[in-house]
């Protein structure tokens, strides 16, 4: 792991790893002799948590959860996200059940809500950074390689099974003219959809010829819709997905 | 150095380059990973340097390529044998299941851009960076799986320099927030994240908060406006 990665696992250590024992509710016993570092991130030196056949540090013992070798604490599996700064942390989840797993972190704000309601309210109004966004999925198992802090209001890591990389003032750009336009969703993708198949270059004339009259067809029926689609991110992109998703999921 | 001038490299590619969106590729990432792949110092580019950082751009891919999914299977390695799990031929030893996490194999995913061309921008000696950046074996992670092969190298001196900032003020390669002001870039529009500026570009000991390079595609007649602007 790089340095850029372990300044990362610092900040998720801050407020997962000393409280990791209690949240997974583990026994814990002692990792056998001459077992000194953890399976999930090869970290030495630490405080092993020992499962039948790996012991894990306590940043890896969190996620690892649907892995061979240790007592599942199913409530860490995915359906829960985390947004980190050094001064606060909000977990969200659907479930009752994690909620008052997450209960044992204190100072933590916790909220009712899914995953993706956290993490678009992170990429509109971003906390002050360095923070950490994180998306637990099901496969957890690397997760001590695949955190990312953020440095930046408009370049947000998004971390979890994979990182992604996110334009977070093209997704804010993007819903303001959306928002301001009054777009409806189906004329927004079948548009954008139409011009990336353009820009792209990967179309036959025929096809293009099509493409060009859906974008023709979108300005007749809402004027000016052509320069905001020409300045929206290409489909595709994670910007495009999160632009849709701000724009369109709470409506 | 002999001589110290603007100048363009234009690479042709013969297949794909893998490219990641925290890499930059920039020249003098290359030119150092040339000298060390001969044994030979690395500590003075024929590059112009600013406060550390080398005149020379990132990579910058002409057109608008297709992308591809290049996946690579990653085992367990000899390297992996410092492991104290792992003991080979034991009885009694700790086992290991490379079928299982976190010993099973691993599927790195990478995206490989088919583009025809790869620009760079400098300010130094175009002759010297040039012998030097031929020697490589190729462009890019996983050269040599075929990836990022080149069939040509070009160099064209230019009237300015845009190793640092490009014609349009975004950046042309990653710069630390502390010396912007000292070269006259301004961050109210950079994308700041931290990441390294200088060689050995992979020792992230030495990263610090940069601005980063937002311009990784380029058009053709672009590439022609950059070899005429004066």
């Amino acid at each position: 792991m790089n340095a850029k990665g372990q300044a990362a696992l610092a900040l998720y250590h801050q407020w997962f790893g000393e409280r990791a024992f209690a949240l997974c509710g583990l026994p814990g016993p002692s990792p056998k002799q001459g077992v000194t570092r953890c399976s999930g991130c090869g970290a030495k030196g630490g405080h092993l948590h020992s499962g039948a056949t790996h012991a894990f540090c306590d940043v890896c013992v969190t996620v690892a959860g649907n892995y061979q070798g240790i007592g599942t604490p199913g409530r860490m599996g995915g359906g829960w996200a985390a947004l980190i700064t050094p001064a606060f942390a909000e977990l969200t989840t659907t479930s009752e059940k994690n909620l008052q797993a997450f209960k044992t972190l204190p100072q933590a704000n916790l909220t009712h809500a899914t995953p993706n309601e956290l993490i678009m309210r992170a990429l509109l109004n971003p906390p002050e950074p360095p923070f950490m966004l994180i998306r637990f999925g099901n496969a957890n198992a690397d997760i001590c390689g695949q955190l990312r802090a953020s440095y930046s209001k408009d370049l947000i890591y998004l971390s979890g099974d994979t990182i992604d990389r996110i334009d977070a003032r093209k997704v804010r750009d993007g819903v303001a003219a959306v928002t301001r336009a009054e777009i409806p969703q189906k004329l927004l993708q079948q548009s954008v959809a139409s011009y990336s198949a353009i820009a792209r270059g990967l179309l036959p004339e025929a096809g293009l010829q099509k493409a060009r009259q859906t974008i023709c067809d979108a300005e007749v029926k809402l004027p000016g819709i052509t320069e905001i689609i020409r300045s929206m991110p290409l489909i595709g992109s994670s910007e495009y997905k999160w632009i849709m998703a701000c724009s369109y999921a709470t409506k | 150095m002999s001589k110290t001038i603007p100048f363009l490299i234009e690479a042709v590619l013969d297949s794909p380059v893998i490219l990641s969106s925290d890499a930059y590729l920039t020249l003098d990432s290359l030119l150092s990973a040339s000298c060390q792949l001969r044994g030979e110092d690395d500590t003075h580019l024929p590059l112009r340097r600013t406060a550390d950082v080398y005149h020379a751009s990132a990579g910058i891919l002409v057109g608008n390529p297709i992308t591809s999914e290049a996946a690579f299977l990653a085992r367990l390695t000899v390297r992996d044998c410092n492991n104290p799990r792992i003991k080979p031929n034991k009885k009694s030893g700790l086992i290991i299941s490379t079928v299982s996490f976190p010993d099973k194999a691993r599927l790195d995913r990478y995206q490989a851009f088919h583009a025809a061309k790869v620009i760079w921008l400098g300010c130094g000696d175009p002759d010297e960076t040039l012998r030097i950046l031929s020697r490589l074996p190729g462009l890019g992670k996983r050269y040599n799986a075929g990836y990022g092969q080149v069939s040509a190298y070009s160099v064209t001196p230019i009237q300015r320099d845009f190793s640092m900032q490009l014609p349009d003020d975004t950046l042309a390669r990653p710069v630390p927030i502390r010396i912007c002001q000292q070269l006259g870039i301004d961050l109210s529009h950079a994308h700041l994240d931290r990441a390294t500026y200088k060689p050995n570009y992979f020792d992230f000991t030495q990263a610090d908060l940069c601005a980063l390079p937002t311009t990784r595609l380029i058009n053709k007649d672009d590439v022609d406006f950059l070899k005429e602007a004066i």
